[in-house]
């Protein structure tokens, strides 16, 4: 019991620490949510990025996101379209960043198959990259991103693209 | 009636199997679709010259069968893969419903002078899909080509025929002469009364370039018989 108390006293006193820490060298919270238009959600998607491992001035971010196009088919019935991007990137600096990386999305839309003469899923894995700037708002919880974001689907060339996102982090 | 199905600003891009099926279940009363011809004949929809901008594809309709624009796929909206549509299978897919009405927009685009056969093979086409087709029995069939709309005239003279003019006093005038059913122009280029002149000599009036809720009620307004509109939902409602 009393080394259970003592451990339990370290626990508390290694957390509180890095906290502190985390706020004295102004690292950044390991949560932020982002909401972003166009990017390789596509026209937009909602976000979870957690920061997997930081170095002074240097953070490596892992990304889930949401996205869709419709949520009712053609034929109107509920069948929506879904997107799941994930990202991995690199982030330099500390308010202002320069963010580069790499990503994929899975896609599920309906479409109507005139051979198969039914509706069915088409399911597509595409590729992208991303590179941008991100600015840390002076109250360290929003910030914002403007991104290039080219992405390659299967049979198409690559797309040029890009994104602007506003993000919380928490 | 939608413009390609559900217009040009639809996350379907216009002419697809989805956009023309969407636009017929959303309870509109037709819609016009761009037709050309392939290479072995058959009908697809696709509305530009050539096939570059909008697809994965190059080069005209004309110059590819269906076996190759087959795999031909928009590049309209990320991650999807929306490919060209064969008409016959769009036919294949609907519900017989003669109260929905298509209107055909001929896209002429033969593979350059050698092709003379272009327009005959186009209107056989044609004239094959709408006599096995029970749902085209009232379709419309729009055309710049007065000798297009004119050879169909002496073929089937039941078909509704809409000429495509540049103003509406030359277009009025030779649909007269012509005895064509009527003209399919932009809401740009004519005002009510000549829409109301139009019905007056017995000329239906198709009306398109409506890509706003604005441009649909002066379109209504002006009391046409169709309006092709990128605003679809907004008019059913």
């Amino acid at each position: 019991m009393y080394n259970k108390f003592f451990a339990g006293k370290q626990c508390l006193a290694c957390l509180l620490f890095s906290l502190l820490s985390s706020y004295a060298f102004g690292q950044t919270s390991k949560y932020a949510a982002t909401i972003e238009a166009g990017g390789i959600g596509g026209y937009g998607s909602v976000n979870v990025e957690y920061t997997l491992d930081s170095i002074g001035k240097l953070a490596l971010t892992g990304r889930i996101g949401l996205s869709t196009y419709h949520l009712f088919d053609f034929k109107n019935s509920f069948n929506p379209d879904i997107i799941v991007p994930v990202s991995i990137h690199a982030a330099i600096g500390k308010r202002h960043q320069f963010i580069g990386g790499v990503g994929a999305s899975f896609s599920s839309m309906p479409e109507q198959h005139a051979s198969a003469n039914q509706l069915q899923p088409d399911l597509a894995f595409h590729l992208n990259a991303l590179f941008g700037y991100r600015l840390h708002a002076k109250n360290r919880n929003l910030f914002y991103s403007i991104l290039f974001t080219p992405f390659k689907s299967p049979n198409h060339p690559v797309r040029v693209w890009g994104a602007i996102s506003l993000g919380y982090a928490f | 009636m939608g413009h390609g199905g559900m217009g040009v600003a639809s996350t379907y891009p216009m002419n697809s199997f989805e956009s023309l099926l969407k636009c017929y279940y959303s309870g509109a009363g037709g819609t016009e679709l761009d037709i050309q011809l392939t290479k072995d004949n058959i009908l697809v929809a696709f509305h530009d010259y050539t096939l570059d901008e909008k697809t994965n594809l190059q080069g005209l309709v004309r110059q590819h069968s269906w076996e190759q624009l087959s795999s031909g796929i928009y590049k309209h909206t990320p991650h999807s893969s929306y490919s060209l549509l064969r008409i016959t299978d769009l036919f294949a897919v609907l519900p017989d419903n003669p109260k929905f009405v298509f209107s055909f927009d001929c896209k002429l685009y033969p593979n350059g002078l050698a092709d003379t056969t272009y327009q005959s093979d186009f209107i056989q086409a044609l004239l094959s899909l709408i006599n096995s087709t029970p749902s085209l029995n009232s379709c419309c069939i729009e055309s710049q080509s007065t000798a297009l709309l004119s050879t169909l005239k002496d073929l089937n003279p039941s078909l509704k025929l809409f000429y495509y003019p540049g103003s509406f006093e030359s277009g009025f005038e030779l649909a007269q002469i012509k005895g064509y059913t009527g003209i399919t122009i932009s809401t740009r280029s004519i005002t009510k009364e000549q829409v109301q002149k139009a019905h007056d000599y017995g000329l239906q009036v198709i009306l398109w370039n409506t890509h706003t809720k604005k441009d649909n009620l002066a379109a209504l307004e002006k009391q046409p018989n169709y309006i092709q509109t990128d605003k679809l939902l907004h008019i059913i409602r």
